[in-house]
């Protein structure tokens, strides 16, 4: 069984290369076929993605959602069914893949990394508000990854010359790209609230305390406020466009710098085992 | 000018920084002092009340939206109101209970003791741990931890189970398992003038201890391979040259010289802490709040408005 979820892996890795390549090349040489492809491998790389956690809960026990390994793997599955929910009502944006695959390439990829040790559902993690904090972990990722990608078109489609590079001019309209980044955040800043109160929940059931001060905790905090800063600025300052893209990289960069790098600087409570170094 | 600034949005965006700040340098050291988030609290509740109340006071028709806008603004000084309650009245006490043993809520008697403001004295009641149940899965990691407990208030006992997942309730208190546990030999020193008892807690991540033996003062080292074992290993230093060591089974005895030691017994133990939180309610109450007025406020500009 462990042989069938590495075989699915590596398959589903390769599905989702050659899905970025596709789109990045479809989309710069206007090969609407191979871009075509590459929408359509994006399915397989899910059905592959989904047998690798389909084996890996099989012969656990537990859903995904223990260790490192395993909260990226269903990251990444959340994060491409986002995708895939978010362009098939609006098939204008099919050319944010080509942001968004790269990102998910690099996230399966940091997936390979990882450790893939058992797990073992300890009676730690029979909560359910730790299923409620890690469902809306993972609905933030998803929100936040497609707000950046949109972000990044927006970017794009405001080169000085916009004109001379065909392909940028099939990126989306860059006020409706923005506006949509826009409602993503402030649903990011939705779940990713949640998480937050659904964590402290936990941690008070766990240890008699909702705050504890951990690293983790206090740079989640970081970004719900890089987040909630953003939807202020809009609110107050009328923060659209380019800079506001600009910031929405930025955010993502904080947001990916909390969740995946900090666990690995500081000791935390959330690398009692999730995140072994 | 003063009630300018106070209201004014620039300035939450200055605090926000700040904020963010704070918890960034937080986040880097651990060692930002809370007076410091309370020092910042202070002017985001006034710049937040100023903001709701001159939001409120220059809105001329209400909707959904508006009504979403202000419920989560003001979730946002529950929040901190709760936390700076939580702040000035969390305590905590932390207690080494063998299983068969008990403790009680007195200051005096926890182990570990933290609080930063008040004097909370304890209630009196008596804790006393029937059983521990700790099974494991085979790599290691633990399958099954939880404690019977008997909460006795001289009234009455009440029985109840404390897991890892869920605290026991007990009027304000709220009972938790620390998550330490190990192994306690139960040693009996006789001298030629007194008798001495007591145990020694070792922890499951260390596996060894060390300790002062009453009465001969002597320092000592023990430890266990395993939480079945019903065996220990126990080092005693005499003086800087001589030292006895030994694996000791329930009944053994070592002859010190000054006196006998004697290894009457081995329980398993475990850590469970005592905590009073007043804030904690009116902190969920501003979640509830925030994510009630968020959800009114986006849901109602971008979902239900029809555009």
């Amino acid at each position: 069984m462990v042989d069938l979820e590495k075989t699915f892996l590596f398959a589903s890795i390769i599905a989702c290369a050659l899905s970025s390549i596709f789109h990045i090349y479809g989309w710069i040489f206007s090969k609407e076929r191979l871009f075509s492809w590459g929408k359509g491998l994006i399915w397989l790389f899910l059905m592959l993605n989904t047998a690798t956690i389909a084996a890996r809960w099989h012969y656990q026990g537990h859903g995904p959602y223990i260790t490192l390994y395993e909260v990226l793997l269903s990251n990444v599955w959340v994060a491409t069914v986002f995708y895939l929910i978010f362009v098939s009502r609006r098939k204008e944006f099919n050319v944010i893949g080509v942001f968004a695959m790269p990102i998910i390439l690099l996230s399966i990829g940091a997936v390979a990394m990882s450790p893939a040790e058992i797990s073992r559902l300890t009676p730690s993690y029979k909560s359910i508000w730790l299923i409620a904090h890690v469902l809306f972990a993972k609905l933030t990722y998803g929100s936040i990854l497609i707000a950046t990608a949109l972000s990044s078109t927006v970017i794009l489609r405001e080169y000085p010359d916009v004109e001379k590079l065909f392909f940028l001019k099939r990126l989306p309209e860059p006020e409706r790209a923005d506006l949509l980044s826009y409602r993503l955040i402030a649903s990011a800043l939705f779940f990713c609230s949640i998480m937050i109160i659904s964590g402290s929940i936990w941690a008070n059931q766990l240890w008699g305390k909702y705050w504890g001060w951990d690293p983790i905790e206090v740079w989640s905090l970081v970004s719900w406020l890089v987040y909630g800063l953003y939807l202020h600025l809009r609110f107050t300052c009328k923060f659209t466009g380019m800079r506001a893209s600009f910031y929405v990289l930025a955010a993502f960069a904080v947001t990916v710098f909390s969740l995946f790098i900090m666990p690995f600087v500081f000791p935390t409570v959330h690398n009692s085992f999730m995140f072994r170094k | 000018m003063l009630t300018e600034a106070l209201k004014s949005e620039k300035l939450t965006i200055v605090l926000f920084l700040l904020l963010l700040a704070l918890f960034v340098m937080e986040g880097e050291t651990q060692k930002v002092s809370g007076y410091a988030f309370l020092g910042l609290a202070a002017p985001l509740v006034l710049n937040l009340l100023f903001c709701v109340f001159h939001h409120i006071k220059r809105t001329k028709t209400w909707d959904m939206a508006q009504a979403g806008f202000i419920l989560f603004h003001v979730a946002f000084l529950i929040i901190i109101a709760g936390g700076i309650t939580t702040y000035l009245t969390y305590s905590i006490g932390y207690a080494e209970v063998v299983e068969g043993g008990s403790f009680t809520d007195s200051r005096e008697s926890y182990a570990g003791w933290k609080q930063r403001f008040g004097t909370r004295s304890g209630t009196g009641i008596n804790v006393a741990v029937r059983k521990i149940h700790l099974d494991f899965w085979e790599n290691g990691q633990i399958r099954e931890y939880f404690n019977n407990i008997v909460i006795r208030d001289g009234i009455k006992d009440q029985e109840a189970t404390v897991n890892v997942n869920g605290s026991v309730k007990y009027g304000s208190l709220l009972i938790n398992l620390a998550r330490y546990y190990g192994l306690a030999p139960h040693f009996r020193l006789t001298t030629p003038d007194a008798t001495n008892s007591g145990y020694v807690y070792i922890s499951s991540t260390a596996k060894t201890n060390n300790f002062a033996i009453p009465l001969v003062n002597y320092k000592a080292q023990v430890s266990y391979r395993d939480l079945t074992d019903r065996r220990v290993r126990i080092r005693v230093r005499l003086n800087e040259l001589d030292s006895i060591e030994r694996v000791m089974r329930i009944g053994d005895s070592i002859d010190l010289g000054a006196g006998k030691l004697t290894l009457t017994d081995i329980k398993i133990w475990n850590g469970l802490t005592v905590v009073t939180d007043s804030g904690k309610w009116i902190t969920y109450a501003g979640f509830s709040l925030f994510l009630l007025g968020l959800a009114i406020y986006y849901g109602t500009k971008f979902f239900w408005s029809g555009k």
